[in-house]
């Protein structure tokens, strides 16, 4: 398939399922059934721009959690300390995680895998501990109160009341399908190939002649510039914002979502956040052990499909179209990897 | 004198941040694995020592027990889990850490419910030229030295030890001169998980744990790890005294809420101006 083709498939897709998403509240009226889906929209955003970094440019950050926070506290304190207005603080928001994101990353790139992991993991803690302890400005472990909803806007003749579930569900779900196809368009572009070829091998790209490091902190502040967004929708979508909700297991958390899924994948992160944030609402039935139950699926999920869920479909898709004579060929491939070490 | 109690308060911390670092290290260096879960292992360390010495056995005794306990909950998780990870998926092993940490957390609330323990021992104190020092803190250092020297001798003066030194330059050529580097990798694991116990074990007599207490040590142990030189028993004394320390003057002088900076501020900058570590890559 040529790439315009490629592209024209991709946009008519995203538009397709945007046309899908905007139907929903017709038939779901059910309030605390949207909340979820307005979860999953929102850690959508957060999911696919943090696979930008794990999945395309190989780098497992920790401190994604830290931008979703500093987008969330900008358009927070903008809307609740000076009044202005959530479609002002929203850039804002994305403009000040971007900043910070691109600070974070001159620091946690110098590294390589895990010490990258633990300096990336520290210094989104080090920002959390900021909201926590400055309470004069943030309110400290108690958190900011009284975020207004997004103000209502008047576009071609209809105005979108915001206050409303229905309203606030589209906004977010446009914010989401919008988020997931610019980073396909990123990740479809010169830059997305710069960034893969980083993934596979750094020193051979650099050798290629790609500015590694330039690359590097690009996608890290794009993927930090998106967090910011989701972050602004999130504090104008709950009204209350706390320290807590930026912590290290919520970091953990969001990494898992891209893991869970595929990394390196379009559809990889939203199958995972879709299933890590409804598993555990559907599992409340079992409350006490739903946390126990999730554990244990991670774990599993490591062990018997490394690449995701994403990319135990692709190679089981790959070992039946091959057939069964290159099927004996696959498994002596993997064998032979496995005794590697 | 503040200066100086804070000192003695943080050889305290830092003997039990040291038993949890030189195990974590160990793991490190000879599994290659991220153990996030280790401070699971901490916790149950933390809750065998609390129910057994509510049970009217020995301090001591308990501690032993707690160790062996762990140590085969360590064996089950490295036997059942990680060695069906590839080595070379370094963030694979961690992410499934990640998952045992969870499991473990919530079988712990499930089992031993979510309030905090602690052991209440002597509050007796004695005062040294000024500086006040209970004497359960006193024989908690004095035991933490101990379990260093005992596996300072097992490293260094055993064949077991001479494996294990050999297995984690050379995994290779160790399995050519005969070694099992199988076994070595799961007692390896054992040995850390029973240090991680011993470190449970002494801290549930100074201060509360609960279920999910154990995620703070497990990454304050990866900090010291990473401070000291992955594989570097020294390193992680130092590193383990060195953050007490840090994180001791900063609630002295600053507030409390700041420890937890102070402690990945520190790693930063040490990263930042020692990429390696004060003491290099394994230098057992």
């Amino acid at each position: 398939m040529n790439r315009s083709a490629e592209l024209k498939r991709g946009l008519i897709l995203g538009l397709v399922t945007l046309v899908v998403l905007m139907m929903v509240p017709f038939m779901v009226a059910d309030e605390y059934l949207l909340t979820v889906l307005n979860m999953i929209g929102i850690y959508v955003i957060l999911a696919s721009s943090l696979n930008l970094i794990v999945g395309y440019t190989g780098q497992l950050s920790f401190a994604h959690i830290a931008f979703f926070g500093i987008g969330a506290y900008t358009s927070g304190l903008l809307g609740t300390k000076l009044g202005i207005s959530f479609w002002l603080g929203l850039p804002a928001a994305g403009a000040v995680a971007a900043i910070v994101g691109f600070v974070v990353g001159l620091i946690a790139l110098r590294f390589g895998s895990h010490i990258f992991v633990l300096v990336t993991l520290s210094l989104g803690e080090i920002i959390r501990l900021v909201f926590y302890n400055w309470v004069e400005l943030t309110g400290g472990p108690d958190g900011l109160f009284g975020i207004s909803r997004p103000e209502n806007i008047s576009l071609l003749g209809i105005t979108w009341d915001f206050s409303t579930p229905a309203g606030i569900y589209r906004l977010i779900m446009i914010f989401a399908v919008i988020s997931v196809i610019i980073i396909w368009l990123i990740v479809r572009s010169s830059v997305g190939r710069a960034l893969i070829a980083i993934r596979e091998n750094e020193t051979f790209a650099e050798f290629c002649g790609i500015n590694v490091w330039f690359y590097k902190n690009l996608s890290f502040t794009i993927g930090a510039l998106f967090a910011g967004i989701a972050g602004s929708v999130y504090a104008h979508f709950f009204g209350y914002i706390a320290p807590s909700s930026f912590n290290t297991m919520e970091a953990i958390y969001l990494v898992l979502m891209p893991f869970f899924g595929g990394i390196g994948t379009i559809a990889g992160p939203i199958i995972g956040t879709f299933l890590l944030i409804s598993l555990p609402e559907f599992l409340r039935v079992l409350a006490d052990y739903r946390m126990t139950i999730m554990g244990l699926l991670l774990v599993l999920i490591i062990l018997i499909m490394p690449q995701g869920i994403v990319g135990a479909i692709q190679s089981l898709y790959i070992r039946l179209k091959a057939g069964r004579s290159s099927r004996a060929e696959i498994s002596a491939g993997s064998i032979r990897v496995n005794r590697g070490g | 004198m503040l200066f100086i109690q804070l000192v003695v308060d943080s050889l305290v911390l830092g003997s039990i941040y040291a038993l949890m670092a030189i195990g974590f290290t160990m793991i490190f260096g000879i599994l290659h694995i991220i153990n996030l879960a280790h401070g699971e292992l901490f916790v149950l360390g933390a809750f065998t020592a609390f129910f057994l010495v509510g049970a009217g056995v020995n301090f001591i005794l308990a501690l032993l027990i707690a160790m062996l306990v762990v140590a085969i909950l360590g064996l089950i998780m490295e036997r059942g889990v990680y060695r069906f990870i590839k080595k070379e998926a370094v963030l694979n092993t961690m992410l499934a850490s990640i998952g045992l940490s969870l499991f473990l957390q919530n079988v712990y609330i499930l089992i031993f419910g979510p309030q905090t323990q602690q052991i209440y021992g002597s509050t007796e104190t004695i005062n040294l030229l000024g500086i006040i020092i209970t004497w359960q803190r006193l024989i908690l250092v004095i035991i933490a030295v101990t379990v260093v020297i005992l596996l300072n001798l097992l490293v260094k003066r055993t064949w077991f030890g001479k494996a294990l030194r050999a297995t984690a330059l050379d995994p290779q050529v160790a399995q050519l001169m005969g070694i099992d580097t199988g076994r070595i990798r799961a007692v390896t694991f054992a040995l850390g998980s029973a240090l991680a116990a011993a470190a449970g074990a002494l801290l549930v007599s100074i201060i509360p744990v609960s279920a999910t207490s154990g995620f703070i040590p497990a990454t304050k142990a990866f900090i010291i790890t990473i401070f000291g030189g992955i594989g570097s028993i020294t390193g992680a004394i130092v590193g383990a005294l060195l953050l007490a320390l840090a994180e001791n003057l900063a609630a002295g002088y600053i507030a409390s809420s700041y420890t937890n900076m102070i402690a990945y501020a520190f790693l930063v900058l040490v990263l930042l101006i020692r990429p390696d570590g004060i003491f290099g890559r394994r230098s057992f």
